[in-house]
């Protein structure tokens, strides 16, 4: 049910319309991109300092997620120096 | 003089062809440009079929089925072109890899497919679909051939930034590597393939062995790294085609609804008529992928994976010069895969997703796929021009089709009556 809702909501985004054959097949087709992506758990992701393997939810802590803290993220504004904006930190 | 003849797929654009991308949504559309690749062919001398041979929905299909009606061959269908290859009305094919069609046709076919380096060939002029990894391939029928086509058609171009400069091809130079040529297999990998596939392998590997190369059974874990390779390049093939095709929306080409209300309504309406369901499942997916709902990592953990896979073949790399690996997990397409595209096209794509992945050269050869290190192109033609022509003879070659045996998998009224209700692009008959 979880999938079918998320194969809709996706639809709306993508600009498409479905029938519900074509529904059937493409709630078929991300069931099985969902097993392989847990194919990925097993890659083990290191930082770009070499200090230790992190989740790679883990890598972006410096950001917020926009979901999760809206706020927080539209707060966040650049360094500026003089007329320039200084580059933020980038993985 | 005998003048050499060229088909291109309907993926890399043609000046004034009609059936671009065998998509309904570009039903109409007459390219006003043609493709470098194309364009440098013609000013060697080669003449250019001025029809473009199905490719399947922006070849994301196994082998374009749902462009055409496949022809059955000695029990398997084959890709359109590939039948003009083996009867020599053409010396060579140009097709787009996007998803592993060609090399995948090839193998089934007996032809020899070179998908070169990314950023050998430009992608001025093609239909874009994974802009990281979409590569120009050709497919003849022996690895001369495709070189003496590569060698025309490679180099750098000003109009695509990717591309960089290279020596030329040529399937008698091989790099100048005058050691034992070091092959690495792995028995772990070829499990999943049928039996005729692990026939092949094995034969490929007695043939290898006979020209004095080295064979060197790897010791990582080749399983896990295609595994991990295919999850990933499945991701980003959707969440890349999910970008390149939100283009497609009946505003200044291609077709439009014949009715809609409204701005939004004529989006939803072109496009819901326009893509086939695969295309459909593929954007959705894409879609999903790159957004924040996606809790499984999506994009984000594919790219990162893709670095992971990178980091494992240069090691791969480090003590053995070729990889060999199938090209297919089953040797004959049949009913049971070519009918249920929507499932199988990105279950097929599991030898194939590798190279795509890493931008690596491939020539596919006696139905196996021979991968070598970036711009290790020559080496690996060089490699599949032993394979050819001097093959020893206790191996067994694949047996070419007969034009007797040939079967449309679908009669014209059926192909008129799926045309109209799937959205896809009306076959000619």
């Amino acid at each position: 049910m979880k999938l079918v809702k998320t194969v809709k909501n996706q639809e709306a985004q993508c600009k498409l319309s479905l029938t519900e054959s074509e529904r059937e097949s493409a709630t078929a087709f991300f069931m099985a991109r969902e097993i392989e992506q847990k194919a990925l758990d097993t890659v083990i992701l290191t930082k770009t300092d070499g200090t230790a393997s992190v989740p790679y939810a883990a890598l972006r802590e410096d950001i917020p997620a926009p979901k999760a803290d809206r706020k927080a993220f539209l707060d966040i504004s650049p360094d500026t120096d003089g007329a320039f904006v200084k580059v933020p930190r980038t993985l | 003089m005998n003048t050499k003849k060229i088909a291109v797929s309907s993926m890399i654009l043609l000046q004034g062809a009609e059936g671009v991308a065998d998509s309904r949504i570009l039903g109409g559309f007459h390219s006003m440009i043609e493709s470098e690749a194309v364009a440098r062919a013609r000013a060697a001398g080669y003449e250019v079929y001025d029809r473009y041979c199905h490719t399947g929905e922006f070849g994301l299909d196994v082998i374009g089925e749902s462009g055409f009606a496949p022809a059955l061959c000695n029990g398997s269908y084959l890709p359109d072109g590939t039948e003009k290859v083996l009867s020599g009305e053409i010396d060579a094919l140009l097709s787009l890899d996007v998803n592993g069609s060609p090399r995948r046709g090839a193998a089934t076919a007996g032809l020899v497919n070179m998908k070169p380096t990314y950023g050998t060939v430009s992608r001025y002029g093609v239909v874009p679909i994974a802009s990281s990894a979409d590569t120009v391939t050709v497919t003849a029928m022996t690895a001369s051939k495709c070189s003496e086509l590569l060698s025309v058609i490679s180099g750098r171009d000003e109009k695509d930034p990717t591309t960089v400069e290279i020596a030329p091809c040529n399937a008698k130079n091989n790099g100048g590597n005058s050691r034992v040529l070091r092959i690495g297999i792995c028995n772990d990998a070829v499990k999943t393939a049928d039996s005729t596939v692990i026939e092949r392998y094995n034969d490929t590997v007695s043939l290898l062995t006979a020209v004095g190369a080295e064979i060197i059974a790897q010791s990582l874990d080749i399983q896990n790294i295609l595994t991990v390779a295919h999850a990933a390049w499945n991701t980003v093939l959707c969440a890349e085609a999910r970008g390149n095709l939100s283009r497609y929306d009946g505003v200044r080409y291609g077709s439009r609804a014949s009715r809609y209300e409204d701005l939004n309504e004529m989006y939803l309406r072109t496009r819901s008529e326009g893509f086939g369901a695969l295309t459909k499942s593929v954007l959705l997916y894409g879609s999903y992928a790159l957004s924040p709902d996606c809790k499984s990592g999506g994009f984000f953990k594919a790219a990162q994976a893709r670095e992971w896979v990178k980091a494992q073949v240069k090691s791969l790399f480090e003590n053995t010069d070729v990889i060999l690996l199938p090209a297919c997990s089953v040797a004959n397409y049949t009913d049971d895969v070519i009918k249920k595209r929507e499932i199988t096209a990105f279950s097929e794509n599991f030898y194939t997703a590798l190279p795509s992945l890493c931008g690596l050269p491939t020539v596919t050869v006696n139905g196996v796929q021979l991968i070598g290190k970036p711009f290790s192109d020559n080496l690996l033609l060089s490699v599949a021009n032993q394979i050819t022509d001097g093959q020893a003879s206790a191996c067994r070659r694949i047996v070419l089709p007969s034009t007797r045996d040939i079967r449309l998998c679908r009669s014209p009224a059926e192909l008129r009556s799926s045309s109209s209700s799937d959205g896809q692009t009306p076959t000619a008959t």
